[in-house]
């Protein structure tokens, strides 16, 4: 460690030297913010902040999810003895454009209708011949939603064979599988951060054990706790603030690239389109980033606790 | 009888590590303020353990042990402290910190009290002239010698004007002649009010000052007055 010399000058113009410096560190900055402590910590940040970014991402995209599918009802108009006509779709919608809490309706075309086969059967003009039910989405007013059993009866009583899917087996299916998310990502953040917490804890420990001399001196010729625990905790609070940056600064960058880098894994865009509706595309909002910052405080704080009972306990040890 | 005015007074103490046997057993004593002891005893006798217990590092396995008319059983840390900084210590090992100046080392007690360094800049300096260590205030203690070292750990040790002075082994590193002065200053600070106690082997030294002794053998202690 590079200490400085001080420098004899004459103080107070009485001819005494002064061989102090003003601010000698009582606890050498060296040997807590060695690189190897900060290392540690910063990588434990890093994979924290992912942890949690990932987490605030998934559940971000699981609500949205959520979101999107109740607040959209579809209504099948089947096939009998031959095409249904443009008219009758036209019925239809206004039809239910007349009715409360509806706030869009968008009747699929054939072709779009068609489309949404393709995946399962293949592109060929065999399914021209199908018979395949229109499908008109309806997008309902969530602040003011209809009756939906009452409209799914009055609209399948006026235009037979038409079917209304308010989707509501999915939306439990769904609502299944994000609580799971939810409790898996909850269940994944509390063990990084109780591997994160108890790594820093060990690391800061054993920086504080190679200052034990130090504790030693300074309970010795009476410094009272407060003064001997707040010589390191500026120290530790330093190292868990830099680490802390360093580590979730990294993840921040991970999730500012990940878009461009998932867009460009994926030759197909429908699988990419696929991916970024389950999952959403991996980049964080505003919140996300504050959640990361989060991480940097709880690092910091770590640090500064871990230091505080550090000096405790070394106390206790040295004393009566 | 036990004066209610004692500096130290130890009842019945006795001093085991883990399940061994007592290295300190049956120790009865007290000294009042403003005395002079030397500590004597073979190696091994208890000597730094029995400066320990007075310096609240151990804790009596039995009996009780009052400073300044405090059991210190039930000292709070913050009541540690107050005493601690009543009391100072000469280690056999010195335990001065490496990354601190001579002078920083010995201006530590009344720093860590929150004095003002332009309080005790002269003082400091003072006392580091008046221990041969004038030039020797800018070193760190790396570059000091096994007598520099010591005198610097001494120096510490007086800095605050301590009622009580505990000193282990504090002439072991150092000429005869140094060993004379810094006995001088012990006797000087013994004269100003401070309470002395030594633990030394060294016989010629206690024969200049022929003060009362406290001898340490198989883990009992007599007093020779």
């Amino acid at each position: 460690m590079q200490q400085s010399l001080p420098v004899p000058v004459e103080a107070g113009g009485q001819g005494v030297l002064k061989f102090a410096r003003a601010n000698a560190p009582i606890v050498p900055p060296g040997s807590v913010t060695g690189r190897s402590l900060t290392f540690v910590i910063a990588i434990m940040a890093f994979l924290a902040s992912l942890t949690a970014g990932a987490v605030y991402v998934t559940f971000n995209a699981a609500n949205a999810w959520t979101n999107n599918i109740s607040s959209e009802i579809t209504v099948q108009v089947q096939q009998r003895g031959g095409d249904v006509g443009d008219e009758k779709i036209a019925e239809i919608k206004k039809f239910l454009l007349d009715q409360n809490g509806i706030r869009r309706v968008n009747p699929f075309s054939r072709e779009q209708s068609l489309k949404l086969v393709e995946p399962w059967i293949g592109k060929s003009d065999i399914l021209k011949s199908f018979a395949i039910p229109r499908l008109i989405t309806v997008e309902i007013d969530r602040e003011n939603p209809p009756e939906i059993q009452t409209l799914k009866k009055v609209l399948e009583a006026k235009f037979p064979g038409t079917l209304l899917d308010d989707h509501g087996h999915w939306r439990g299916e769904i609502r299944r599988l994000t609580r799971f998310m939810e409790l898996a990502g909850i269940g994944m953040l509390l063990l990084m951060a109780a591997a994160t917490a108890a790594v820093i804890v060990a690391a800061a420990t054993s920086a504080l054990a190679s200052n034990r001399e130090i504790v030693a001196v300074l309970n010795f010729v009476g410094a009272e706790e407060q003064f001997i625990a707040r010589q390191f905790e500026s120290h530790f609070l330093k190292v868990g603030v830099m680490a802390g940056i360093a580590g979730s600064g990294m993840a921040a960058v991970v999730f500012l690239v990940l878009p461009y880098v998932t867009e460009g894994m994926h030759s197909s865009a429908t699988s990419e389109a696929e991916i970024r509706r389950l999952v959403g595309a991996g980049s964080l909002d505003f919140w996300g980033y504050i959640v990361l910052a989060i991480v940097v405080v709880a690092v910091a704080m770590i640090c500064k606790m871990t230091s505080r009972y550090g000096v405790r306990r070394i106390l206790n040890q040295q004393n009566a | 009888m036990v004066s209610s005015h004692a500096l130290i007074r130890f009842e019945n103490v006795g001093l085991r590590y883990g399940v061994g046997q007592e290295v300190l057993r049956d120790i009865n004593f007290h000294l009042q303020p403003g005395s002079f002891h030397f500590l004597t005893g073979p190696s091994g006798a208890g000597k730094s353990t029995l400066l320990r217990l007075l310096f609240m590092s151990l804790r009596p396995s039995r009996g009780l042990v009052y400073l300044f008319g405090r059991n210190i059983a039930q000292n709070t840390t913050g009541q540690r402290a107050d005493l601690r900084r009543r009391i100072g210590i000469v280690f056999q090992d010195f335990r001065l910190l490496d990354h601190l100046t001579t002078w920083e080392n010995v201006a530590l007690p009344l720093r860590v009290v929150g004095r003002k360094q332009n309080d005790y800049r002269e003082d400091v300096t003072e006392l580091l002239k008046w221990v041969g260590l004038g030039d020797r205030m800018h070193a760190y203690p790396a570059v000091l010698s096994g007598g520099e070292k010591q005198r610097a750990a001494i120096a510490r040790a007086v800095i605050g004007k301590p009622e009580l002075l505990l000193a282990d082994e504090p002439t072991g590193n150092v000429d005869p002649q140094m060993a004379r002065r810094l006995l001088r200053l012990f006797i000087e600070l013994n004269r100003l009010g401070t309470s002395i106690i030594i633990a030394t082997h060294d016989y010629q030294l206690m024969s200049q000052f022929p003060g009362p002794r406290m001898q340490l053998e198989n883990g009992r202690l007599e007093l020779f007055e």
